[in-house]
């Protein structure tokens, strides 16, 4: 009986939970563009998550040269990023971001604060796969 | 030789008997690949020889399995690499991908080669068409950034 209570209360909370997520997430689609180049387009709310948790690593000046290497976002500016590099880049975005392997576990054992919240996650993924699907034009 | 060292030895050639009938699922080859990436004309002839030589080994259905791939435990070892770099990229499935799937390999594989992290680094030991100079790299990794390029032209 304690079982089967225990559970229901699991399922209320993962539901409420999973309510209010969507409901905060559904506040900030009044997006302002900060940032637009020819090809793509970095919402501010999107850019806040990326430098404030991502860009420390993934800049020009970054001395961790594999995460530089493997994204840099200064790249996404002035066209130093072709079309599909771009495309490609996105996708990786999304997944890694939607596998929990960025941040990398190692790093925020020691930053904390750096991990990103379900709700940061989710508004990165988003916007990723969105931008991914425009750019291929479908 | 004492007693105790025989049966030792006599363990240890039953272990490694018993290691050979321990089935293990070789990963199957295939001839026939219509959507290989090399079926693309475009790809030029340096490029599509390094490939083959310094990646298709567990890169595609094509494995060319040397001997030693038949005895345990080095086949176990051998098996599991191959399975998961077909996983991870199969050359003979390229073209049922979609372009941004393609993009985000030829992005790998520039990337990684550059990097020399593939081929792995124990592979060329026993595959020296495998070893990749400087030039080759660069070769391999300019080739697949414009090859991503024309996909989105």
């Amino acid at each position: 009986m304690k079982k089967r209570t225990n559970l229901f209360s699991i399922v209320a909370l993962l539901t409420f939970s999973f309510v209010l997520l969507s409901y905060t997430t559904e506040e900030k689609e009044a997006n302002n563009v900060s940032s637009e180049l020819e090809s793509i387009v970095i919402p501010d709310d999107v850019w806040a998550v990326f430098d404030n948790k991502c860009y420390g690593c993934h800049n020009s000046e970054s001395k961790n040269s594999k995460s530089k290497g493997k994204l840099n976002f200064d790249k996404f500016k002035d066209d130093r990023y072709s079309k599909s590099k771009i495309i490609s880049k996105l996708g990786k975005i999304a997944k890694d971001v939607h596998k929990n392997e960025m941040p990398p576990k190692k790093f925020l054992a020691k930053y904390p604060d750096k991990t990103l919240t379900a709700e940061e996650s989710k508004l990165i993924i988003d916007w990723a796969e969105g931008e991914r699907k425009t750019l291929m034009g479908e | 030789m004492g007693k105790k060292t025989k049966i030792f030895l006599y363990s240890l050639l039953g272990i490694f008997l018993l290691m050979q009938i321990y089935p293990s699922k070789r990963p199957e080859i295939t001839d026939i690949n219509k959507d290989d990436l090399l079926k693309n004309k475009d790809v030029p002839k340096n490029i599509s020889s390094m490939l083959r030589s310094a990646c298709y080994d567990c890169h595609s259905n094509e494995t060319i399995y040397p001997w030693y791939a038949n005895i345990a435990p080095l086949k176990w070892w051998i098996y599991d690499h191959i399975e998961e770099g077909r996983e991870e990229l199969n050359f003979s499935e390229w073209n049922s991908l979609n372009k941004g799937d393609k993009a985000e390999a030829l992005d790998d594989i520039a990337t990684e080669v550059m990097d020399n992290k593939m081929p792995l680094e124990s592979y060329p030991i026993t595959h020296p068409k495998a070893k990749l100079s400087e030039a080759d790299r660069q070769a391999i990794s300019d080739w697949a950034e414009t090859f991503s390029e024309k996909l989105f032209e």
